[in-house]
C-alpha cells in the first residue's frame, strides 16, 4: 500500500502484503494459539524471541519460521552471551533471516551515538569482522536533532569501519502518529537508512495506536521499504520499562497476534486470510438483538481462515446494501431476519434460528 | 500532524460548533428505543459522563419524534434526529428543539417536502449533516460504477444530495461518506474535502465488533485527522455506545499525541 491513492477504494486492484516487512512481539501463550489457528500462514511472519528464552532458536527452527529476531535487553546481556550460531542472510539482497536486536533505551544523540558505536566495535571483535551477521539497534532519542545525530554518529563513519553488514535502526517512543511524524523526517533527511528503518513502538500501544501505526507507515511512499512491529499494552496494567514488556505472556492484548492480522486484513491487502466482518452498531431502529447476534457469531468465525466477508445487519436501511456485498449476510427485517448469500436472498429467519441458519451458510463456504 | 488542518465552513450544532479551528467533536448514537425516552436519557448520560460531545437518535414514527423535548430537557449535549423517508418526522424533530437532523434529502424524493424541511430548519437554525453509507447508495448511481463500492460513487452521491439541498438555498451542511471499507472511505473523505468547504463527519460505517470496529475505525478516521482532514467522527462498535467513546478518545491520542 506505499501510496492510497493508487487503489482508489475500489474492490479490485488489492495490494499484496510483503509479510517479511511485518514482524511480531509477544510471548507464547498467544503465539501459539495463533499458529494452530493459522498453520499455513503463521510461519509467514518474522517473530520476536527474548534472547532469554533459552529454546528460542530450537522453537523457530521447530516453527519452520523464515525469519525471527532475538531480542537483547541491553548491549551488556548481547556481549556476555558469547557467539551465538546465528543463521546467515540468503544472499545480499533479501532482507537477513534473523536479527540480533539490542535495546539501548532513551537518551540524547552523543550518548546513544557513543553507545552503539562502542558496542558495534566490541560486537565486532567478538563476532568476528566476516561475521553475516544482522544487528539492529533500538534507540529512543529524545529530539528528532538527537536522531540524527546518531544516525550520523553511525553512518558518517569511513566505509571500511562498518559492521554489521545489515544493521537496522529503531527510534522507538512517543504515540503512533509521533513515532511515524519521526521517521519520516529521518527517512526524508537520510534516503539512504529508509531499507534499514525499523517501525516499533518502544511502549506498548493500544491496538487503536497500533492500527494507525501501520496504515500511516503503509501509506507512505518515504516508509515503504521499513519494516514494522507493533506492540501491545494491555490497557490496565502500566507498561513498566525492562524486559521487553512484550515479550511476557502476562502483558499484551487477548491476542496480539489477532489484532495484528485483523489490522492487516483492514488494510484490505489482498493476501490475508480470515474473515472480514462487518456489523452496525446497532440503534432504535433495529428490531432483533443485533449486538448480541453479531458477538456471537464473530467468536465462531474469528478462526476462520477462508478470506470471506460476512455481514450481520440490523435493519432494511443498510442491511440489505451491506449484506448484498458480503459473501454471507444477514439482515434484521420486518418479518425477523433475512439471509444473504453473495448479493442475493436466499432465506428468512427468525431472530433465534438467525445465528444457526447464518453459520449453516458459512460453514458450506469454508469447507 | 503531517498536514495543516482543512479549514471547513463552521456549523452550530446547539452549544457545540464544528469546523474551522474548532476542535474535534467526538459523537455516538444511542442505541435505545427513542419511544422509550427514559431509557434514552439513561444511555446518553452514560455517554455524557464517556465524553460524548454529540449524540443522535433514531426516529422512526411521530412518537419518537415527539420524544426529543423530553429527551432534550434532560440532557446536556446536542441532540441529532436521524431521519429518513418521511419529512414530517423531520419537522416535528424542529418543532421539538432538535439541534440537528442528519437527513439525506434523496430519500425525502418530494421537493416540496424537502423545501419545507430546508425552510424550517434554516428558520430554527438547525443544520443537516448528509450521510452517504455504502449500505445505501442511491440505485442509479451504484448502477453507474457497476454496483462496486468506492470513493467515487461515494462522492457523486454525496454531491447529488448536497445539491437537493443547495437548490432550497440550504448551506448549513455537513457531510459523511461511510463506507465499509476503510480504504474507500479514507478515499471519498480526501476526494470530498477538495471538492467543497463543508465540515466533515468522519466515519467507518458497520465496522463490526469492539475487536474489529476499533481497529478499522483508527485506520479510517486516524488518517484522516492526521491529514487534517475531519471536522467531528463516530466510531461505529457493534457493542455499548460508551465503548465507542472510549475508542474515540484513544483514536484523537493516537494521532494527536507526540
Amino acid at each position: 500500500m506505499n501510496n492510497l491513492n493508487e487503489i482508489s477504494g475500489k474492490e479490485g486492484g488489492k495490494e499484496i502484503l510483503d509479510f517479511s516487512t511485518v514482524e511480531l512481539c509477544a510471548g507464547w501463550p498467544q503465539r501459539e494459539e495463533f499458529f494452530n489457528s493459522f498453520p499455513g500462514f503463521a510461519p509467514l511472519f518474522t517473530y520476536h524471541f527474548p534472547y532469554e528464552d533459552g529454546a528460542a532458536f530450537e522453537r523457530a527452527k521447530r516453527l519452520k519460521l523464515t525469519g525471527f529476531q532475538v531480542v537483547f535487553n541491553s548491549p551488556e546481556e548481547f556481549l556476555s552471551a558469547g557467539r551465538l550460531e546465528f543463521p546467515a542472510p540468503r544472499d545480499e539482497k533479501s532482507r537477513p533471516a534473523v536479527f540480533a536486536g539490542v535495546d539501548f533505551g532513551p537518551g540524547g544523540g552523543p550518548e546513544l551515538a557513543a553507545a552503539c558505536n562502542e558496542f558495534l566495535s566490541r560486537a565486532k571483535i567478538m563476532y568476528g569482522a566476516a561475521a553475516p551477521l544482522a544487528v539492529r539497534l533500538y534507540v529512543e532519542p529524545h529530539t528528532f536533532e538527537d536522531a540524527g545525530i546518531i544516525v550520523d554518529g553511525i553512518y558518517g563513519r569511513p566505509t571500511s569501519w562498518q559492521w554489521p553488514r545489515r544493521l537496522s535502526i529503531c527510534f522507538g517512543g512517543g504515540s503512533a502518529a509521533g513515532i511515524i511524524d519521526l521517521n519520516r523526517r529521518i527517512a526524508a533527511k537520510y534516503p539512504f537508512i529508509r531499507g534499514s528503518l525499523h517501525i516499533e513502538p518502544s511502549k506498548g500501544l493500544d491496538r487503536v495506536a497500533n492500527a494507525l501505526l501501520f496504515c500511516l507507515k503503509f501509506s507512505d511512499p518515504l516508509l515503504a521499504d521499513c519494516t514494522i512491529a507493533p506492540v501491545f499494552a494491555d490497557l490496565d496494567l502500566a507498561v513498566i520499562r525492562g524486559p521487553h514488556p512484550a515479550m511476557s505472556p502476562a502483558s499484551g492484548h487477548e491476542n496480539p497476534y489477532f489484532d495484528t492480522l485483523e489490522i492487516l486484513r483492514s488494510l484490505e491487502f489482498a493476501n490475508i486470510p480470515g474473515v472480514f466482518f462487518i456489523s452496525c452498531p446497532t440503534c432504535s431502529r433495529c428490531r432483533i438483538d443485533i449486538i448480541s447476534l453479531a458477538k456471537k457469531i464473530y467468536e465462531r468465525v474469528k478462526y476462520i481462515e477462508t478470506p470471506i466477508k460476512i455481514a450481520v445487519m440490523g435493519c432494511e436501511v443498510n442491511g440489505p446494501g451491506e449484506a448484498s456485498h458480503a459473501d454471507i449476510g444477514v439482515a434484521g427485517s420486518p418479518g425477523g431476519a433475512v439471509i444473504f448469500e453473495r448479493g442475493k436472498i436466499v432465506e428468512r429467519a427468525s431472530p433465534e434460528d438467525a445465528e444457526f441458519k447464518l453459520m449453516e451458510r458459512v460453514a458450506r463456504h469454508v469447507r | 500532524m503531517c498536514a495543516e488542518r482543512r479549514r471547513a465552513r463552521a456549523v452550530r450544532i446547539g452549544s457545540v460548533i464544528i469546523g474551522g479551528a474548532n476542535d474535534i467533536a467526538i459523537q455516538s448514537m444511542c442505541t435505545a428505543n427513542t419511544e422509550d425516552h427514559a431509557a434514552v436519557i439513561e444511555e446518553i448520560k452514560r455517554l455524557e459522563d464517556a465524553g460524548c460531545q454529540i449524540v443522535r437518535v433514531g426516529i422512526l414514527n411521530a412518537n419518537a419524534a415527539r420524544a426529543i423535548g423530553r429527551i432534550k430537557s434532560a440532557i446536556s449535549i446536542p441532540l441529532v434526529a436521524d431521519i429518513h423517508f418521511d419529512h414530517r418526522l423531520a419537522l416535528i424533530a424542529i418543532e421539538e428543539g432538535v439541534d440537528k437532523l442528519r437527513l439525506n434529502p434523496g430519500n425525502i424524493k418530494n421537493r416540496d417536502h424537502i423545501a419545507a424541511v430546508a425552510g424550517a430548519a434554516k428558520k430554527n437554525g438547525v443544520p443537516i449533516r448528509i450521510g452517504v453509507n455504502s449500505g445505501s447508495a442511491p440505485r442509479e448511481i451504484l448502477q453507474k460504477y457497476g454496483g462496486t463500492i468506492c470513493a467515487g460513487l461515494l462522492v457523486e452521491a454525496a454531491q447529488w444530495e448536497i445539491k437537493l439541498l443547495e437548490e432550497m438555498a440550504f448551506y448549513d451542511i455537513v457531510i459523511s461518506l461511510k463506507a465499509s471499507s476503510p480504504r474507500a472511505t479514507i478515499e471519498a473523505y480526501r476526494m470530498m474535502a477538495g471538492l467543497c468547504d463543508y465540515p466533515l463527519h468522519l466515519g467507518v460505517t458497520e465496522a463490526g465488533v469492539a475487536a474489529t470496529g476499533e481497529i478499522r475505525s483508527a485506520i479510517g478516521i486516524g488518517v484522516l485527522l492526521y491529514e487534517g482532514i475531519g471536522d467531528t467522527f463516530r466510531v461505529s462498535l457493534t457493542d455499548d455506545p460508551v465503548k465507542e467513546i472510549h475508542a474515540a478518545k484513544r483514536i484523537l491520542a493516537a494521532v494527536f499525541t507526540r
